[in-house]
């Protein structure tokens, strides 16, 4: 940018609201473009278009930003969702003999005494116990298959 | 109320329990309450199987609740008792009361 050029952006920059001092001191051309609405937009529009591209570019690195937070979150969340531990056998079997209103408490509540136990005990022992508690509801589910026949073990185990 | 709907040593245990954990009686701390109170380990197996009876009998109701990540986001079901069961857990408490009255000082010495 000639210094012409930078005279002029400082002064447009200012969005052309000159003194008459200022305007006075002013070359023969500068004044011509000052007074031509047109070149006077064009000048004062590239200054907007400077700032609004700057402005662009701290947006999208905002943007980008935000967006790489909330990934990183999402997966932080997933990572704890699926936390390794769980002994996905027993949770099939148990999710096959629990009825369909405490499909979602049951196997709840294993997952938090698992990671409870595990901070006291230890994993290995954790998933031991997950297997036993297992083991018992099925041998629970099992015990009223017994009593009550098929049918009624079946209507029990879809009931809401 | 019938002999019936007098409930079970194990039942009243679990009422109780409820009404002590109030707003927080789900699986996790109710296994607590009553193996520490019980002084013996308790079975989810047992406790859901005795809360659905109970619900059944209309003693306590229950509701899905919140979910956390430490359960892999599945919700939990909590359970409050209701006026049924009070009256139940009361006619116990009565019974008892009258097995034990007059019985000498003593006695299980």
């Amino acid at each position: 940018m000639s210094g012409w050029d930078k005279e002029m952006k400082g002064i447009f920059d200012r969005r052309g609201r000159l003194s008459d001092k200022e305007f006075s001191r002013l070359s023969r051309q500068q004044r011509w473009i000052y007074r031509t609405p047109v070149l006077k937009s064009i000048f004062i529009a590239n200054a907007f278009a400077m700032a609004t591209l700057l402005l662009g570019i701290g947006s999208l690195a905002r943007a980008i930003a935000i967006a790489a937070g909330n990934l990183a979150r999402r997966l932080e969340a997933r990572a704890a969702r699926v936390r390794p531990g769980v002994p996905r056998l027993a949770e099939t079997i148990l999710l096959l003999v629990l009825p369909r209103r405490l499909r979602r408490s049951v196997p709840g509540d294993l997952q938090e005494q698992l990671f409870e136990d595990s901070d006291r005990w230890g994993l290995g022992r954790a998933r031991m116990l997950y297997w036993q508690e297992v083991a018992r509801y099925v041998l629970k589910a099992m015990g009223s298959f017994l009593r009550y026949g098929i049918v009624a073990w079946l209507l029990h185990r879809t009931s809401v | 109320m019938g002999k019936r709907d007098i409930p079970g040593a194990f039942e009243q245990a679990m009422l109780v329990a409820i009404m002590r954990l109030r707003d927080n009686a789900y699986g996790v701390p109710l296994r607590r309450e009553l193996s520490e109170r019980l002084g013996r380990d308790v079975s989810y197996g047992a406790i859901y199987t005795t809360l659905e009876r109970m619900e059944q009998k209309g003693f306590v109701s229950s509701r899905e609740g919140g979910a956390t990540d430490q359960r892999g986001g599945r919700a939990k079901r909590y359970y409050k008792v209701e006026a049924p069961g009070r009256m139940a857990l009361a006619a116990a408490h009565e019974a008892t009361a009258k097995l034990w009255d007059g019985l000498p000082d003593g006695a299980l010495a």
